[in-house]
């Protein structure tokens, strides 16, 4: 009797008790509404809080702290290093691409559903469609005339684009020739355009007023050019002669993951709702994301947009899922600040990000 | 004695937000802060800091003392230069500079004045600017402060020198420089210390400075205005409590071996042997071999000091210290032999047009940067096609309401409780004459900041008061009670003790101090107008306290709007559309306040 009882109070605690998502990035009223829908089905009121940066850290802390742990949070694989000691292992769920879910897979446990990617692409204005094929094209075109090439050197990952089209592997280390031969291609854009931006906001800004021609910058500006719009084209990608590779854009992945104990079945059920092929489809569609659902993108691929972040996307890779990925972030980022100081040396360059990713 | 238990808890109020959180990281961290001294990271940035400190105070007195003695006549100038900077709250200043002089790729407002504006990548136009804004920030206090005390200069010596053929710039060096020699020598003292913990300014407008190769560290990139408050933020942003409390308790302690110099500034010995401990404790963190000189210069005469401190800068290569130890002694020289100035003074008529031009344009671009930002109709537009109110509607749809709601719900608690509890206390320290007190609030505040927050961090942590509301009240209550103590002290010192006796007389002790409260209705309703702005305007305790978008007092919510230096995609229209309702709500409070306490009255 007392079993049953027991029994019964946790079933109707599960039924009655809200989800809590963390979700971050665009699209906040879409999931918000999509989030209603699986409400009216599944009976399970989901209760959505908005963490604007950061949340593994938050959530490292609320863990910690025992206070306001949610059941599910919206990350980026490259985050999951730094939590997995507190994550749900899942089971693989069908219909998935498997470099998504190997994105969220770390030691041998998928650590998370991928849901969307973004990608770097390549935009330019519809009525100065450049003639190029190339990034060493673009410098050539624009060589010499202020603020019309914008290619975010300074952007940590930009310099992963880089590195991979010069041969670098997924490991994080800086000791190889692709890391050198990066650092190098880079410090020539910069001598070459000498005007490249130092931060994002004046990259997109300039673009956005019309006074740029060519962006390079993730997927996630479609829709703001669209509001605004920006009558813009997506270039095929672009080929790095000096790497005699295309470029290799980073597939910025999120998905959503669970914290250990709160893998409910409701839980279980919103994870098989957002992995669905109307999901990811609804999803992606308004926010120009690239799904994760087969199907989804199946369908989506009629969409000359999505067909051309479909190209990207072969030529991507993921973020490194590891867990001193943000020690190399941070030894990246040592890197270019030096850079953008006037550190034009790559041995000094070099030095100054082993000494960040060695920790010592 | 409900007095009396208020007082205790005002004070316990202030002892757990701003003395326990240190003893609570000591015990947690143990004995780990020690290797943190001699950490590379901790080194750079206590140079860095030092540096930066003593630089910005040295600017600052000179300004604000010039700007008080050239505009002790006219107030209503004073006053008109110095109220943006008094009345924009600080975060919203910078970010909206950090607009004007960066703009697009370094194309801005300011790049129009041919003035540098790379403030991402060229070191000395990003210290540059943080000095600027550092300096005109503090300027209004530190000048009222100054104005208070040349207020205090006998008028009539400095009529007798005038008759006697003086310039006003002589009578300024000769006779008004000695007597405010001791007030600088504090203010001095004490705002070194806290701009050796400043992170509002080097953070917000240029996320720590520039970097050069050796100062690449295991924990990152330090930068040329990475002071010990930025790198104790950055280490708070990974979350690793032991490495955060240790290097919050190393600030501590860093920090505190500062100030021991001010706290024994009157006891020449005992302020001497400070002043070597922090040498030598300086010569532990950098080994330079500079600090240990100074040390032994401490126990020198001032004159012979200061000579030496001047022939060491240079050799040192303008090193922190040997320049933090020739401005003490700067101070404690202040001679009182005649200095003849001369066709200088014609000088100091144009020192004083070229400052309040600069005072002038200063406020003049923080105004028209916000309304830019705020009132265009094109993302990051630098010149006005149009005036739009697309923005505010922008930033009401994306329930920037509800921030407001928890930046009310953050300040009302304030409001009420702060005045509340610092009458009973103000009250005891000026009729039981424990002035001893407002030096230790003093203290306690000059070495609070982002590490002490950490600690509290870290506290709440522990007693699971992280990401909630009222918590953030409470340590906002705890940095506002000196300040209302302060005022409201100064008040009751005026009320002669007569009116007290006779009501005693008439009615008992509690007739006394009801009647009390009521003459002093003006000071309380000015205490919770600054406790509401201290509320309202709170910044840093809800930036590392609260983790959801839907608990973010509008400070924060303002700040995520644009983010760090170099993030991805800065909204500025929602930030200044944002502002602007911020500063509206704020105008509103202050009118209502105002207006209740006329009618109390």
């Amino acid at each position: 009797m007392v079993r049953f009882l027991t029994g019964l109070i946790v079933l109707l605690t599960t039924l009655t008790m809200p989800l809590t998502v963390w979700f971050s990035w665009e699209g906040l009223d879409v999931f918000k509404s999509l989030a209603r829908e699986f409400s009216k089905e599944a009976g399970v009121k989901v209760n959505v809080v908005y963490i604007p940066k950061n949340a593994y850290e938050k959530l490292s802390i609320a863990w910690k702290a025992k206070a306001g742990v949610p059941d599910l949070i919206l990350l980026k694989n490259d985050e999951l290093g730094k939590v997995s000691g507190i994550l749900q292992a899942l089971k693989k769920p069908e219909g998935l691409t498997e470099k998504s879910l190997e994105a969220f897979t770390l030691n041998g446990k998928l650590l998370g559903i991928p849901i969307y990617s973004d990608i770097g692409g390549v935009f330019f204005y519809r009525g100065n469609t450049p003639n190029a094929r190339s990034v060493e094209d673009l410098v050539r075109l624009f060589k010499g005339k202020k603020n019309a090439l914008m290619i975010p050197i300074y952007g940590r990952y930009y310099f992963q684009t880089f590195q991979r089209a010069f041969g670098k592997n997924t490991d994080l280390y800086l000791k190889d020739e692709s890391t050198e031969k990066a650092i190098e291609y880079i410090l020539w854009l910069k001598k070459e355009v000498p005007y490249l931006p130092k931060d994002g906001r004046s990259a997109i800004g300039l673009f956005m007023r019309g006074d740029a021609k060519v962006l390079m910058f993730g997927s996630f500006l479609i829709p703001k050019f669209l509001k605004k719009h920006v009558d813009f084209g997506i270039m095929n990608p672009p080929f790095l002669e000096k790497a005699k590779s295309f470029i290799s854009p980073n597939l910025d992945y999120k998905g959503f993951v669970v914290v250990k104990g709160h893998l409910t079945e409701n839980v279980k059920e919103f994870l098989e709702f957002v992995s669905s092929e109307k999901f990811q489809e609804e999803f992606c569609k308004k926010l120009y994301k690239i799904p994760t659902n087969e199907k989804a993108l199946e369908k989506l691929s009629r969409n000359p947009i999505f067909e051309k972040l479909e190209e990207y996307e072969k030529y991507g890779k993921p973020t490194p899922t590891d867990p001193n990925s943000w020690r190399y972030y941070e030894a990246v980022n040592a890197i270019l600040r030096l850079m953008m100081r006037g550190v034009n040396d790559p041995r000094v360059l070099l030095e100054a990000g082993r000494k960040v990713v060695s920790g010592k | 004695m409900i007095w009396w238990a208020i007082s205790l808890i005002s004070l316990s109020t202030i002892v757990f937000y701003k003395l326990f959180p240190f003893v609570f990281s000591l015990i947690l961290s143990g004995n780990s802060f020690f290797s943190v001294f001699s950490s590379e990271a901790f080194r750079i940035s206590a140079r860095i800091s030092v540096f930066w400190s003593t630089l910005d105070t040295v600017l600052l007195l000179s300004i604000a003392t010039f700007l008080a003695w050239s505009l002790r006549k006219k107030r209503t100038l004073l006053n008109t230069l110095i109220f943006i900077p008094w009345a924009v709250p600080v975060y919203l200043t910078v970010m909206t500079w950090r607009f004007a002089i960066y703009g697009l790729n370094g194309t801005s407002l300011i790049s129009h004045l041919g003035l540098p504006t790379d403030i991402i990548s060229d070191p000395i136009a990003a210290y540059m600017w943080a000095v600027v804004l550092s300096v005109w920030l503090d300027l209004p206090m530190i000048t009222l402060s100054i104005l208070h005390s040349i207020d205090d200069i006998p008028n009539e010596i400095m009529e007798a020198a005038r008759i006697d053929g003086a310039t006003e710039a002589e009578i300024f060096v000769n006779i008004a420089l000695p007597k405010l020699s001791s007030v600088l020598e504090g203010w001095f003292l004490i705002y070194v210390v806290r701009y050796a913990h400043s992170f509002t300014i080097p953070f917000l407008l240029t996320g720590g400075g520039v970097t050069k190769p050796n100062w690449i560290t295991h924990l990152g990139a330090i930068g040329n205005l990475t002071t010990l408050g930025v790198l104790n933020y950055k280490i708070f942003e990974n979350y690793d409590m032991k490495q955060m409390l240790s290097f919050s308790s190393a600030t501590y302690i860093f920090l505190g071996a500062m100030i021991s110099v001010w706290i024994f500034r009157k006891r020449k010995i005992l302020r001497n042997i400070f002043l070597s401990a922090f040498f030598a404790l300086w010569f532990f963190i950098s080994g330079d071999v500079f600090s240990i000189i100074s040390a032994v210069l401490s126990f020198l005469p001032a004159k012979i000091a200061f000579i030496s401190a001047l022939i060491i800068l240079p050799i040192s290569k303008f090193e922190s210290f040997p320049l933090y130890f020739l401005m003490i002694f700067t101070a404690l020289l202040m001679s009182r032999r005649t200095i003849r100035l001369g066709k200088l003074s014609k000088f100091s008529t144009v020192v004083k047009i070229s400052i309040i031009t600069v005072l002038s344009l200063a406020a003049a671009i923080t105004v028209l940067s916000l309304m830019m930002v705020a009132f265009t109709d094109y993302p990051d537009s630098l010149t006005v096609s149009r005036v739009s109110f697309s923005s505010i509607k922008d930033v009401l749809n994306d329930g920037y309401g509800k921030n407001i709601l928890n930046s009310l719900i953050i300040a009302l608690p304030v409001m009420v409780l702060s005045p509340l509890l610092s009458f009973p206390l103000a009250y005891s320290i000026s009729r039981k004459k424990l002035d001893w007190m407002l030096q230790m609030f003093l203290v306690l505040r000059t070495v609070s900041g982002i590490h002490v927050l950490s600690m509290i961090f870290a506290m709440y942590a522990k007693m699971k008061m992280i990401n909630s509301l009222l918590p953030v009240s409470l340590i906002v209550i705890s940095n506002v009670i000196p300040q209302i103590v302060v005022f409201i002290k100064g008040y009751i010192d005026s009320i002669p003790k007569e009116y007290e006796e006779a009501a005693i007389l008439e009615g008992g002790r509690s007739a006394a101090k009801k009647l009390l409260m009521r003459i002093a209705v003006p000071q309380i309703s000015v205490g919770s107008l600054i406790g509401f702005m201290a509320g309202w305007n709170a910044f840093l305790a809800p930036l590392m306290l609260l983790f959801n978008d839907s608990l973010y007092p509008a400070s924060v919510k303002l700040y995520s709007y644009v983010g760090n230096l170099t993030d991805l995609y800065p909204r500025w229209n929602l930030f200044g559309a944002g502002a602007v309702l911020n500063l509206g709500v704020s105008l509103v409070v202050f009118v209502a306040i105002k207006t209740l306490s006329g009618m109390l009255k």
